[in-house]
């Protein structure tokens, strides 16, 4: 596989999106493509995946080629899909190479086994959840027997315990000697160790092209410097992670310093039922929140986490007795209600009701005042997108300008569900900030997520949601005591927690490099 | 759409569908009170034998009936005719509006029947192959509409999402067109995208016109056989009742 002098411009566009680029990837060879967001990595996959200039409308100069079929994956789970069953959808690969309708059927079964998924073949897809969804889209890809496999991102619209399975996956494929296997992943930590080559794009150009090592550990300045997420541990184990490097540092990171909880009650529920549809997700569920306190959900996929939300939002109908401020839920009117309560939607697309940006702020003032919406969006870093459309907006922006709209006035609650999911770390990182400051004001943050690394290092607490109960609520460290507890809600410890505790072995025991944790 | 084991879900739905236009057409042909009766009764045996059971069905016939009886009295209530019969206001109902009003509401009953006969006991796989193989529909528009289908329940969780926002937001809208306006164009503008991706998904994933097939669906006797014995029923129920 390999191309010369390449380079790609949108017709919409001025400048290219990649730029006079010459690669060659040997065959067997695994590479892992990084880069800031808007580098032209996916443009470089659909190039070898063959869809340029033929299926997405670009200007192509320069010579490419691929040896042997090839088979892309794509980041969003759902929409690789036109069929209605697992069975059937499958089939669609094979359909499309015409092979005959006997084979099919020895075939399907094989190729489920292969991802690891067991499932009738009439399952509906609708009811898969994302990590099954993506390793179904895997068995589709693997039915049209590539040779060359790219994988975007397979894993970033996955809860942890779906990207470890989909890595191990692919894994599994690097080591098949035939198989070619270019990868575009943010979760470097878990890919670094079996890519045999690194290729770093930036602003369309290729920056580095080397070795795991070279690039993670000599270049790491370069690459900090370029806002790329880089590996936790990687090219150290947890146990060799020399002291003074950066990473360590890193680790060490103790939880953020804050001011203690308050005392005023927020919320107040009393052996509430909450429900979604018929299906009971809470039984008999008591619960108090104060004032400043910052409460994180976990749970496995589908235990019900955001149901809860948004029945504290008022959204959805329950049983029993939930008060805010001592006056209960259906006393409230809607107005007053959300004037003390914010809900930040799982998808942004959705909660924005406005033409442009400016305007998407402006309704979220309580009076208008067109200073403190420029304030607004300076703050938030959308001062350049003020007047356009907050659907054309990148994943980032979009979520930025969702969690502005909620907190332009001071809530005395606010209810986000996953708000850092899928986001770039500059993203996640101001997000928290954002919610870190509102915390200290006295907002009672309620926020359901998947990233452990964020319940260690800003929670004041912790709910384990599985089961039709409340299966723990307590602190994250607390938490990260129970083992047979995150192993069965499909959790999974933090690095940084790991690390520490294994400082502090090492630290007991006196002595360096002879402690096992665990 | 949906599939079960009654023996009119084993029918070729192609098939089903031919049948049941052509009772259809039998039913707009004919003027006569007694054969749209007789066809109704037909379609109303298919109903109850489509598998649902009979307090879902009458549950699901509920706003069909309210539509039955609203078709009825505006029929017959602003009906032409000379033989008045009864008269307050506007309302004038006369013997020959009365009979028009009995003709159309029946007719409509019927046809609600023969789709809900349909709906209940079809697989949207399984008719989109068939109209492939009985109908020579294109397959780039089957597999576009059997894509398209993946939508409905992604669009009902968005609407949903949709509604709360502005529950949230305290948005209200004065005029009902605000809100459609509001719900449809964040519908709009992502399924252009999501479909544009699935688009870009089949075309890496080869798909070709040339190819072979998992669903094929095959007229068979059985099938053959039942559409003679239904069509000749509803033949003579026409000619003869």
């Amino acid at each position: 596989m390999q191309c010369a002098h390449l380079s790609v411009r949108y017709p919409d566009q001025d400048s290219p999106v990649l730029h006079d680029l010459s690669i060659t990837i040997q065959k067997g060879e695994t590479t892992l493509l990084v880069g800031p967001s808007g580098s032209g990595k996916t443009t470089f996959l659909h190039v070898l995946a063959g869809l340029l200039p033929d299926t997405i409308e670009a200007d192509v100069t320069g010579h490419w080629s691929t040896e042997g079929t090839v088979g892309i994956l794509f980041q969003q789970p759902d929409d690789q899909f036109c069929m209605q069953t697992v069975g059937a959808e499958i089939a669609f690969s094979l359909e499309n190479r015409q092979i005959a309708r006997s084979e099919m059927e020895e075939r399907i079964p094989l190729l489920l086994a292969r991802v690891g998924l067991d499932l009738a073949l009439t399952t509906p897809i609708a009811e898969l959840s994302g990590g099954m969804k993506q390793r179904l889209a895997l068995a589709c890809v693997l039915a049209l027997e590539p040779d060359i496999l790219l994988l975007d991102e397979p894993t970033a619209q996955l809860d942890p315990s779906g990207q470890r399975t989909m890595m191990h996956l692919i894994e599994e494929l690097h080591r098949d000697p035939d198989l070619t296997l270019v990868l575009i992943e943010h979760q470097i930590d878990q890919c670094v160790t079996f890519a045999d080559r690194v290729l770093v794009f930036e602003s369309g150009r290729l920056l580095l092209d080397d070795t795991p090592y070279d690039v993670f550990h000599q270049q790491r300045d370069v690459m900090t410097a370029l806002g790329i997420a880089m590996p936790l541990l990687y090219p150290y184990g947890l146990e060799t992670l020399p002291e003074l490097s950066g990473q360590a540092c890193h680790l060490k990171k103790r939880p953020v310093e804050r001011r203690a909880v308050g005392t005023e009650r927020t919320f107040e529920l009393t052996r509430v039922r909450v429900k979604r549809g018929k299906r009971t997700i809470l039984n008999d569920f008591s619960w108090t929140t104060f004032s400043g306190q910052w409460i994180m959900l976990v749970g496995r996929n589908g235990a019900g986490k955001s149901t809860v939300l948004e029945t504290l939002a008022k959204l959805l109908p329950s049983q029993g007795d939930i008060r805010l401020f001592d006056t209960p839920l259906r006393k409230w009117s809607d107005r007053t209600y959300y004037q003390q309560v914010g809900f930040v939607f799982q998808q942004p697309d959705f909660q924005f009701l406005k033409q442009t940006v400016t305007d998407e702020l402006a309704i979220s003032c309580a009076t208008f005042d067109p200073e403190r919406v420029q304030t607004a969006l300076r703050h938030y870093r959308l001062t350049d997108v003020a007047d356009q459309s907050p659907l054309a907006l990148s994943l980032g922006q979009k979520r930025r300008l969702s969690v502005a709209t909620m907190l332009l006035e001071r809530k005395a609650v606010l209810l986000l569900d996953e708000p850092t999911f899928g986001q770039d770390a500059e993203t996640t990182a101001h997000i928290i900030d954002v919610l870190h400051q509102a915390r200290e004001a006295g907002t009672t943050v309620i926020m359901v997520t998947h990233d452990m690394e964020l319940v260690h290092r800003y929670a004041d607490r912790v709910v384990v949601i599985g089961e039709e109960r409340v299966q723990f609520d307590g602190t994250p460290l607390e938490l990260f005591q129970e083992e047979a507890l995150l192993e069965q809600n499909q959790l999974f410890r933090p690095v940084s927690f790991l690390y520490q505790q294994l400082e502090e072995v090492k630290h007991r025991a006196g002595k360096r490099h002879t402690a096992r944790a665990y | 759409m949906q599939e079960n084991d009654t023996p009119l879900a084993r029918i070729n739905p192609a098939v089903k569908l031919g049948m049941l236009l052509y009772v259809m057409v039998l039913l707009i042909t004919t003027s006569s009170l007694q054969v749209t009766f007789a066809l109704t009764v037909l379609a109303a045996v298919g109903v109850c034998s489509s598998g649902w059971r009979l307090p879902m069905l009458l549950l699901r016939l509920v706003p069909y009936g309210v539509l039955f009886l609203l078709t009825f009295w505006m029929m017959a209530a602003f009906g032409k005719g000379s033989a008045e019969l009864w008269t307050f206001g506007w309302f004038r109902i006369t013997e020959e509006s009365l009979d028009h009003a009995w003709l159309i509401a029946t007719r409509m009953l019927a046809f609600v029947f023969l789709s809900l006969t349909f709906v209940a006991t079809t697989d949207p796989t399984r008719f989109v192959m068939s109209l492939i193989h009985q109908c020579r529909l294109p397959v780039r528009l089957a597999y576009g509409f059997l894509a398209g289908l993946r939508f409905i329940p992604i669009f009902r969780q968005a609407i949903r999402t949709i509604r709360q926002a502005r529950r949230v937001r305290r948005q209200r809208s004065i005029w009902p067109w605000q809100t459609f306006f509001a719900i449809s164009l964040p519908l709009f503008t992502t399924s252009i995208i999501r479909s544009e991706q699935i688009a870009i998904a089949m075309e890496a994933r080869q798909f070709q016109t040339n190819r072979t097939y998992y669903v094929r669906p095959i007229v068979t006797r059985f099938d053959l056989l039942f559409f003679g014995l239904v069509s000749s029923i509803a033949t003579s129920l026409r000619l003869f009742v």
